[in-house]
């Protein structure tokens, strides 16, 4: 009985203090006109993320097997690495790799490759702390069976204990990539081009700000949203497979 | 070809073999001498270092001190060496360790494929026959989940008979089984053992240890107690640990 009423003072509430002007003056025609600027930012992001993912999840599982090694040194390097890249805000390492790296080296980067080495290195360590969790879920006769079999290393590796190591993976490895897919908005300080960027300038030269960024927040909720889902009904059928 | 025979070059050959797991010593000077083609059942109480003993024979466990040489090649001993005694040896497991994500097809001819460089055909058609072997041919396409704990051990013997190995070494293998099953892996042992194949059984079923095999050790405490023709074994051994652990399983 007292929901009705609640919901109506809240809505009422917040019809009041709208700005109904604003609201009633929305024109979303600006991103039919821009949609092939929008949908070039998109691919950008989308590419951004696949090399996060791509390159990243080659880069943390090259880690996460020198974590294993024998050698002490190597996994002190590599967990270096990952603590590194895990501790230190995304914006601070963007932001030392395209103007405090070149100072150093003297080697210049564009803001797009910048970008892409930023979140690349950092997808990398976080990458390798979820394959090195996979791996070592691969239960211990795996590893004696392989190695009674007499299999080579690198069989032993790609064959018998990344593929079962890489199914427990998949949700913490889809999630990672939505939080990066998410994380490239960050990108646009240094203009990258992506998304965030694009809509940042059209936004800049058409006063639309409203329209154009809850047009765009929708945009990255559907991708991210396909994302998870499409993923999950992979790790079903791979299961399935198996029953 | 029974214990205590000096053999000029028997096929494994242990001296003065002792591995620790940190203090603990599970593995006390060990040093025995195993015939071609004899087949040898392991017994004794948990922990007194049969498992660990098929495990340093298979460099799965690498050992303190000793030599262990096992048809010319020497443990320890070069990577090479580890994966050669490999490829002379099969591992047989309690809890058979089948290649979960790999057809049964896919789990026997893995090894001879990627450690044998046998082509896909071969290998193939070797599986085939050692499938039939052990009785589930039937099986050849399903997943190792699909199959009972029994039907997954005769695969698991499958999988190490296809690196065509001149040795055998199983570890306490129906111990993890029902009930039901232990009689037809027990089977396929025993053929095995027909066959002349070399072998090192660990096993808790007294029966099938009696009727199998040539020689009999008992291991408490890292160390082989006794090492004794079968028949004797069983009949005059006169050694009250022995006795007492006998009484206790028979």
């Amino acid at each position: 009985m007292w929901f009705p009423i609640v919901l109506l003072g809240v809505i009422g509430f917040a019809a009041y203090f709208l700005n109904w002007n604003l609201l009633l003056s929305l024109d979303f025609s600006v991103v039919w006109e821009y949609r092939m600027v929008l949908l070039k930012g998109l691919m950008l992001t989308l590419a951004l993320t696949a090399c996060a993912a791509v390159l990243g999840l080659f880069a943390g599982t090259v880690l996460a097997i020198a974590s294993q090694s024998g050698f002490a040194p190597l996994r002190w390097i590599v967990t270096a690495f990952v603590e590194i890249w895990r501790n230190t805000p995304l914006l601070v390492q963007l932001i030392w790799i395209h103007f405090a790296l070149p100072l150093v080296t003297g080697i210049n980067t564009t803001a797009l490759e910048s970008g892409v080495i930023g979140i690349t290195l950092q997808a990398s360590a976080y990458f390798t702390e979820i394959v090195r969790a996979g791996i070592e879920s691969v239960p211990k006769g795996q590893w004696e069976a392989a190695y009674s079999l007499a299999l080579p290393a690198r069989i032993r590796w790609t064959r018998v204990i990344l593929p079962p190591a890489l199914r427990t993976m998949i949700p913490p490895l889809v999630n990672l990539t939505i939080s990066f897919f998410k994380g490239t908005a960050i990108l646009s300080i240094l203009h990258v081009s992506e998304l965030m960027t694009v809509t940042n300038r059209i936004s800049n030269v058409t006063f639309k700000p409203v329209e154009l960024f809850s047009s765009i927040a929708v945009i990255y909720f559907v991708v991210g949203y396909l994302m998870s889902k499409g993923t999950l009904r992979v790790e079903y059928y791979l299961q399935k497979r198996e029953r | 070809m029974s214990a205590g025979q000096a053999a000029e070059n028997p096929f494994i050959h242990c001296r003065g073999v002792s591995k620790y797991f940190g203090n603990f010593k599970a593995l006390d000077e060990i040093s025995i001498d195993i015939e071609a083609g004899e087949i040898v059942c392991i017994v004794g109480p948990s922990g007194g270092g049969k498992s660990t003993l098929l495990r340093v024979l298979n460099a799965l466990e690498p050992i303190d001190s000793g030599e262990i040489q096992i048809d010319q090649i020497k443990l320890p001993g070069s990577r090479k060496d580890v994966e050669d005694i490999r490829r002379e040896v099969g591992m047989v497991f309690q809890q058979f360790n089948l290649f979960e994500h790999m057809s049964i097809r896919e789990n026997v001819t893995f090894a001879p494929r990627m450690s044998r460089k046998m082509s896909t055909e071969n290998a193939n058609e070797l599986a085939e026959n050692l499938l039939r072997r052990v009785g589930i041919a039937e099986q050849i396409a399903k997943y190792p989940n699909h199959l009972s704990g029994g039907q997954q051990q005769r695969v698991a013997i499958a999988r190490a008979l296809a690196m065509q190995p001149k040795a055998m070494l199983f570890d306490e293998p129906t111990s993890a089984l029902d009930p039901e099953m232990v009689a037809e892996v027990l089977d396929v042992i025993r053929e095995l053992a027909e066959s002349g194949m070399t072998m090192l059984i660990v096993t808790h079923e007294m029966g099938f240890a009696k009727e199998v095999s040539d020689r009999m050790l008992y291991m408490s405490g890292g160390r082989i107690i006794v090492d004794s023709e079968t028949q004797e074994f069983f009949q005059s051994v006169d050694n009250s640990d022995l006795n007492q652990f006998l009484s206790k399983i028979l």
